[in-house]
């Protein structure tokens, strides 16, 4: 009987069968079809934002030339046309949405530490969490905003008497 | 550039393709559907690449994604199969496993009956350390078994391989 090395040296003279031509050019179309699919999805990617700051330039500048023309009032009234422009502009430019109220929550205060100084001063350091809620209110909209906002706050304080 | 990325993978494809179909016909009933789970393995590998920098996969990546898309394969078959309850496969007797041009003698023939033979466990360990040139911790990752299991494997394939060789040889003399 042949030693395992001889058998192993055997098996490495046996080659892998190589793949039918249709099963090859089927993966090489393939191949070709992802490598499209993906170049085209790596343009599109590459090109959008270079489309927004085209779009959002365009978009400044003709805000800055709403704004400078209602700053204006020496421009001849009949120019209606400009005149037309701004009113809508005007009408479409979003109203800040107006503060309505706030609401603050504090937890308990917890101390963390105490910490003491150089020149001997004695710090407590106090940690609490703070929930904020503020309101705004749209009015072209009607819609009621609300803001909420958890974090967390250190407070240092003197420490007095013990 | 996607034509550079089509021409890796194309060049990965044409050194390793042979490699995988033979780790494919072992999870295949014949080696159509062994280049069909090549094909749905090259797929794989490119969504999964495509995350990764697009560079064509280790070898020990692509030997695993074959086993996955052969297990799945192999249940989405049991399931047809217990709905088509007739069904017979036809035996190609052109179908073999290993190129038989390069074998030039009689032991080269049997050897490669008795791969042939072998469990789908050794085989895969084989056929991933003889043609695939991985090392044990390489297959064991593919496999996802202990590194000293597929050593084990490996010496035990190999002795039931040159016993079944001496079998058939001898078989082969007595008929002569």
């Amino acid at each position: 009987m042949k030693s395992p090395e001889e058998i192993e040296a055997a098996l490495q003279r046996l080659a892998p069968p190589a793949l039918s031509s249709r099963a090859q050019s089927n993966v090489a179309a393939m191949l070709a079809d992802l490598s499209e699919k993906h170049s085209a999805v790596a343009v599109i990617s590459r090109h959008r934002p270079r489309t927004f700051l085209f779009v959002s330039s365009a978009a400044a500048l003709l805000f800055l030339g709403m704004g400078l023309s209602l700053r204006h009032p020496t421009l001849p009234v009949s120019t209606p046309p400009i005149a037309a422009t701004a009113g809508a502009m005007d009408e479409m430019s979003p109203a800040p949405p107006v503060f309505v109220d706030r609401l603050l929550v504090t937890d308990g205060a917890m101390l963390e530490n105490t910490l003491a100084s150089a020149d001997g001063t004695v710090v407590k350091e106090l940690k609490r969490r703070v929930h904020s809620h503020e309101r705004y209110r749209d009015a072209r909209r009607g819609y009621l905003i609300t803001i909420s906002e958890t974090r967390d706050e250190k407070l240092y304080l003197p420490k007095n008497g013990f | 550039m996607a034509t550079s990325q089509a021409e890796q993978w194309q060049r990965w494809f044409e050194e390793n393709g042979p490699r995988l179909l033979l780790f494919a016909r072992g999870w295949s009933v014949s080696k159509d559907c062994a280049e069909d789970l090549v094909q749905e393995t090259m797929l794989r590998l490119w969504h999964y690449q495509a995350e990764r920098g697009g560079s064509p996969p280790d070898l020990p990546l692509a030997f695993s994604t074959i086993r996955f898309c052969g297990l799945n394969q192999k249940r989405t078959d049991s399931r047809r199969r217990k709905r088509e309850e007739a069904i017979i496969y036809l035996n190609d007797f052109e179908d073999v496993w290993l190129d038989p041009t390069l074998e030039d003698d009689e032991e080269a023939t049997l050897l490669r009956d008795a791969v042939q033979r072998l469990t789908p466990k050794l085989r895969d360990v084989i056929t991933m350390k003889i043609w695939g040139g991985l090392t044990f911790q390489e297959i064991a990752t593919a496999l996802t078994i202990p590194a000293n299991t597929c050593a084990s494997r490996y010496r035990y394939a190999l002795t039931q391989l040159a016993q079944e060789l001496q079998r058939l040889k001898e078989d082969r003399h007595e008929i002569a």
